[in-house]
């Protein structure tokens, strides 16, 4: 079956010339992909710290209108508080989700809308993902959310907060970087939001939302537990 | 100063595969230059990588899949220059006459299907890949590949007329 589409395929290819490729140019390409990684990751560190300068000093010292404290977000995880046993986390306002519907970390290409999770290790669909970063890289990219190991107690002068249906913690280190923090069964996590200047409300808001529909379910992984969320659109991917 | 871990897995595997890589490149767009860019931007994704790569003696897959997510991610983010057209190669007019399907006429129509419609294609019967490979490389499901042949045959035998004995096989027609 289909034996002449086979072979036009192969004559097709037969057309291709071997390829120049100098190992050294493309360890060059490489190089200067890193820098150029590294230099945009400064640069929107300095941009933050810029605006956050900025903005201080048009307030102005001066100014009689005291400068409000960043606040807490209003859509800040807000799950309510439940004293329930570790294992049955999730506050009755975050909705469940069966746990057959729920996939492992978003992979580095489109993901559809649903139940995602972090065990430290699976990927959705594939081997494909970085556990632990995500952006909505096919939304406009400028939020990005992380997971990574905190501090083992609750970091002093945050904001007491909610999180994955534990007591946690928050803070809004600046502008575009707000964090929260959670212990789960002995292990403590820092869920940090971060953004960029002119990110839209919607897709910031949309990066909560994800953070606030957080709750956590056994499952036979290496923690013995993962970290369920919802992807409400399609936008995210973690390459 | 030593090298990353995989350097010698890699020099090696540009060396000696580098050809077979490009070629499937070619097939995955249509077009020789954009085809050693899409090789190209593969093979340093994968040297970037190296070092979290695992299992350095299945690098060429690494570097396959790479291919294929990174020119559907080329076009799904609308980045590329090359898009879909309707605007095809005429179809050979039944007229009754031999007509002989030639592969630069299929490169042609190849080009003018949806890039998942053609990495599917060229997945299944140019790598012969099963579904589920094809699947696995594509990062989608069983069924969606099942979809993308199906309608991907369909448009070119549609486009390229019966020159051309294009049928879904069994695994395709069950979704089609």
């Amino acid at each position: 079956m289909n034996d002449s589409l086979r072979e036009l395929l192969r004559q097709s290819a037969d057309t291709v010339v071997r390829p120049q490729l100098e190992f050294d140019q493309l360890v060059a390409l490489a190089d200067r992909r890193i820098v150029r990684r590294r230099l945009a990751a400064v640069t929107v560190s300095a941009v933050a710290v810029a605006a956050i300068v900025v903005g201080g000093t048009a307030l102005g010292p001066d100014d009689a209108t005291p400068s409000p404290a960043p606040a807490v977000p209003s859509e800040t995880p807000t799950v309510e508080p439940t004293p329930t046993t570790p294992d049955q986390s999730p506050a009755a306002s975050v909705p469940r989700v069966p746990s057959e519907d729920v996939r492992g970390w978003p992979t580095t290409s489109k993901n559809r809308a649903g139940a995602y999770s972090w065990d430290g290790r699976t990927c959705a669909y594939s081997q494909s993902c970085i556990p632990g970063f995500m952006h909505n890289g096919y939304g406009s990219g400028d939020v990005k959310i992380t997971i990574e190991p905190g501090e083992g107690r609750v970091p002093e002068d945050w904001t007491p907060a909610t999180v994955a249906g534990r007591p946690g913690a928050h803070r809004q280190v600046n502008a575009f970087q707000e964090v929260w923090w959670v212990e789960i069964h002995g292990r403590a996590l820092e869920i940090q939001l971060t953004t960029r200047p002119g990110t839209k409300q919607r897709e910031i808001d949309e990066g909560r939302a994800i953070i606030a529909s957080m709750y956590t379910e056994k499952r036979p992984t290496e923690l013995g537990w993962r970290l369920v969320f919802i992807l409400t659109t399609d936008d995210w991917d973690s390459g | 100063m030593g090298r990353p871990r995989g350097t010698s897995a890699f020099t090696e595997l540009v060396e000696h595969r580098g050809h077979a890589l490009l070629r499937t490149a070619y097939l995955l767009v249509g077009d020789h230059q954009l085809a050693e860019d899409l090789l190209q931007e593969a093979l340093v994704k994968t040297l970037i990588a190296l070092p979290r790569i695992r299992d350095i003696s299945r690098i060429e897959g690494y570097v396959r899949q790479t291919m294929v997510r990174t020119v559907i991610g080329w076009r799904r983010r609308r980045s590329f220059h090359e898009r879909p057209s309707d605007a095809l190669p005429e179809a050979p007019i039944d007229d009754g006459a031999d007509v002989v399907a030639s592969h630069p006429l299929l490169v042609a129509h190849l080009r003018g299907l949806p890039p998942r419609q053609r990495t599917a294609i060229v997945l299944r019967y140019y790598e012969d890949l099963s579904v589920a490979q094809t699947a696995e490389l594509m990062d989608c499901s069983v069924g969606a590949v099942k979809s993308h042949v199906s309608t991907g045959l369909a448009r070119l035998r549609e486009r390229m007329g019966p020159s051309l004995d294009l049928v879904p096989t069994g695994e395709e027609e069950l979704t089609s």
